[in-house]
């Protein structure tokens, strides 16, 4: 008898054909989607077939990794018992410990023996309930939405899930090949030490606490803010659930290292030569604005009075003609991160997922929460509207901040205000702060 | 100086330079790789600056591309060091000195030669699609052997992700760079910018590493091209085009960049010499 399989609810999509199940977060494409549904159910067929999909999959991810920030997971018959694959922000409890890729390489492929349960979710998710006895569900066969799985012994009415997981075999993966996230790391130096400010309040200031910014601390603010997490590799700092009481100790490696030595010549073309100053990086359809051009051609701001380009000067009667949108300035984030302003922002835990950034239509700028406070997974957003810069709060709780130039004090947008930003203005929300500054003139 | 720890499972013997992001050590090289004897880790960090995708991505791209002026990579990897995640890149070279803290029996000749070698690295990255975003004195290694590498590109892009604080320092990241004009003339300003350092004992833009970073980088977004200080003319011309406000105006490549330092260096006469300098 096949194995019971409870689809636990939620975004990302479930596929079972046979005893091969695949899983995959909603971050992954319906590319992805698909090419996992369509080899798990050609993987059936196969003896050791969730083994030669996962290594299948792994040809692919060993010539670039088309999709680093996704989790996905093929568990299902090895060669030496059931085989799990896992890879980017996933982890998987085998009944004896919490299983979850290195960084490097971002997955991880071993022999499980035959645990129950297995549970396979996303890294950091709060692991499920114990199952219910006499839980009808169970995927038989086919594709569903779900946010993980857990797969069961076959006649196993009210098995248990990870509470008596100590009782359970302890199948290990192979050596060193699994990790448990390790502690957080030290905070990232921080290069302007703007205060935040508090959530839930107006911060006051406070006299003669000034930051080298210019930035006044409103009391009680917490006063540092914390490196985002990398994105496409399991965060540091998360911890996945808390093992089961009496469970394995997790086995922890050093980091591990990719072989530079047979690296591939990567086919592109060489930089192109001064003599053409176009960006190395342009982004094809930047919308028009309104700018003068220099003698030689070079696109400015209207107000400009040098080219910033070649530094010619340019005269207040300049002809004022139409232009793609250069780059405005940069956002100085709080762990030293600069970032240019070609393009607006999402920002918040997991900007990625916002309509925006999925229209191609901003970036995602993923940050972490600041110590005691929350991050919504898009909390506010930085958008260019043509030589302005505004920040649009997007009604997340804690809500969103701002301190311009020259003023001392937060002050925080109402929910989804907009609001124009001067160079050298702070924002910040969730505890972080990002500094805003204009390449052009005011 | 020694130095015990290790960064992965490479035993660290040394440490060549160190700042707030950026490590340049020698270390041990793990039986694992075969062979024995001593090679070169950068330690760049704090990790979760960057992502690891673009880390690694960068790094391969980097090692697929030899040439003199670039070590011969082994691997990349995340570790902890100083108790910190950092992103490691190891090479099959011995560094025992950067431009940053050159040995003073390294003379003008040889610091400028060295230089040229990172030059030249530089281009055949260029040659390949590649820019290095990081060239600063610490960034130029000197072996015992009298040759130098350029070292592992910094965690960004210059792309998106600009620059991050620390490595480079700003003071040697292009103004061009800052405004999303990122191209080989980046690199070639960062060398006009070392090759400034090198020669006058200071970069070309000054005081701010005395600034908080957020004025530091505003001064950097506003500046026309720097006040360059009085240097012999055999390098002074070279130094200036390096440093020009537009890119158009500089050395077409980075391999021109080399072949003034190796004149220059050949030319050189001593801090007796006539000195120039642009205002």
């Amino acid at each position: 008898m096949a194995d019971k399989l409870e689809v636990l609810p939620g975004p990302g999509l479930v596929a079972r054909f046979g005893e091969v199940v695949a899983w995959a977060g909603p971050q992954a494409s319906q590319a992805l989607y698909s090419h996992l549904a369509n080899e798990a159910l050609r993987a059936s067929q196969l003896a050791a077939g969730a083994e030669a999909l996962a290594n299948s999959l792994i040809t692919v991810l060993q010539r670039g990794d088309p999709e680093p920030h996704v989790p996905f997971a093929v568990v299902g018959p090895g060669s030496n018992g059931l085989a799990l694959f896992l890879h980017g922000p996933v982890q998987a409890w085998d009944s004896g410990r919490w299983l979850s890729p290195q960084p490097v390489p971002g997955w991880m492929l071993t022999p499980i023996g035959r645990p129950w349960p297995l549970i396979v979710l996303a890294y950091g998710a709060p692991p499920p309930p114990p199952s219910q006895q006499g839980n009808p569900f169970n995927l038989v066969s086919g594709v569903v939405p779900g946010s993980g799985f857990v797969l069961l012994r076959p006649d196993a009415p009210g098995a248990a899930a990870p509470a008596g997981a100590a009782q359970l075999a302890q199948a290990g993966p192979g050596p060193g090949a699994a990790v448990q996230a390790g502690p957080a790391p030290s905070p990232a130096p921080v290069p302007q030490q703007v205060p935040v400010p508090p959530q839930g309040t107006v911060p006051q200031p406070a006299p003669g606490a000034q930051g080298p910014a210019g930035a006044q601390a409103p009391p009680g603010g917490p006063p540092v803010a914390q490196a985002p997490p990398m994105a496409g590799a399991p965060r540091p700092d998360a911890r996945p659930p808390a093992p089961p009481a009496g469970a394995a100790a997790p086995a922890v490696t050093e980091g591990g290292a990719i072989d530079l030595r047979g690296a591939p010549p990567a086919p592109l073309a060489p930089l192109p030569r001064a003599t053409d100053p176009t960006p190395l990086f342009p982004r094809p359809g930047q919308p028009d604005v309104t700018g003068t051009r220099c003698d030689q051609g070079h696109f400015n701001h209207p107000r400009a009075s040098r080219c910033l380009t070649c530094g010619q000067p340019i005269g207040p009667g300049a002809v004022q003609v139409t232009g793609p949108q250069p780059c405005l300035g940069v956002l100085l984030a709080d762990d030293g991160s600069i970032w240019a302003l070609d393009q607006g922002y999402v920002i918040g835990a997991q900007p990625e997922a916002a309509p925006e950034v999925q229209a191609g239509l901003a970036q995602a700028l993923t940050m972490r929460a600041g110590p005691g406070n929350t991050m919504a997974p898009v909390q506010a957003e930085v958008q260019l509207r043509g030589w302005d810069v505004r920040l649009v709060d997007r009604g997340a709780d804690g809500g969103t901040w701002a301190q311009p130039p020259d003023v001392g004090s937060w002050g925080q947008l109402g929910r989804f205000e907009q609001r124009d930003l001067l160079s050298g203005s702070h924002i910040s929300c969730g505890g972080r702060v990002l500094t805003f500054l204009s390449a052009w003139p005011a | 100086m020694t130095l015990a720890g290790h960064v992965a499972d490479y035993e660290v013997t040394a440490e060549v330079v160190k700042d707030g992001t950026f490590a340049c050590l020698r270390a041990r090289r793990p039986a694992r790789l075969g062979g024995s004897g001593e090679v070169t880790v950068w330690a760049l960090g704090p990790a979760a600056r960057a992502p690891w995708p673009m880390a690694r991505s960068r790094a391969g791209a980097f090692a697929a591309v030899r040439s003199p002026g670039l070590p011969p990579w082994l691997e990349v990897g995340m570790a902890e060091h100083d108790e910190r995640p950092v992103i490691f890149v190891s090479a099959e070279v011995t560094v025992t000195a950067t431009l940053a803290s050159p040995p003073p029996e390294l003379g003008m000749p040889g610091r400028l030669r060295a230089l040229a070698a990172a030059a030249r690295g530089a281009h055949a990255l260029h040659e390949h699609g590649q820019l290095h975003a990081g060239i600063c004195p610490q960034s130029v290694g000197l072996c015992p052997d009298g040759t130098a590498v350029l070292g592992p590109p910094p965690l960004a892009d210059g792309r998106r992700l600009l620059a991050q604080v620390g490595y480079p320092p700003l003071a040697y990241i292009d103004p061009q760079l800052l405004r999303g004009s990122a191209g080989r003339w980046s690199d070639i300003w960062a060398l006009g910018a070392t090759a400034h350092q090198v020669v006058t004992g200071f970069p070309p833009f000054q005081g701010l590493d005395d600034i908080p970073v957020v004025q530091a980088l505003a001064r950097q977004l506003a500046s026309p091209a720097p006040a360059l200080a009085p240097m012999p003319t055999a390098i002074s011309e070279l130094v200036s085009r390096c440093l020009a406000l537009g890119p158009a105006a500089r050395p077409p490549t980075a391999a021109e960049v080399a072949d003034g330092l190796e004149q220059a260096a050949s030319q050189w006469q001593g801090p007796g010499e006539a000195v120039s300098g642009r205002g």
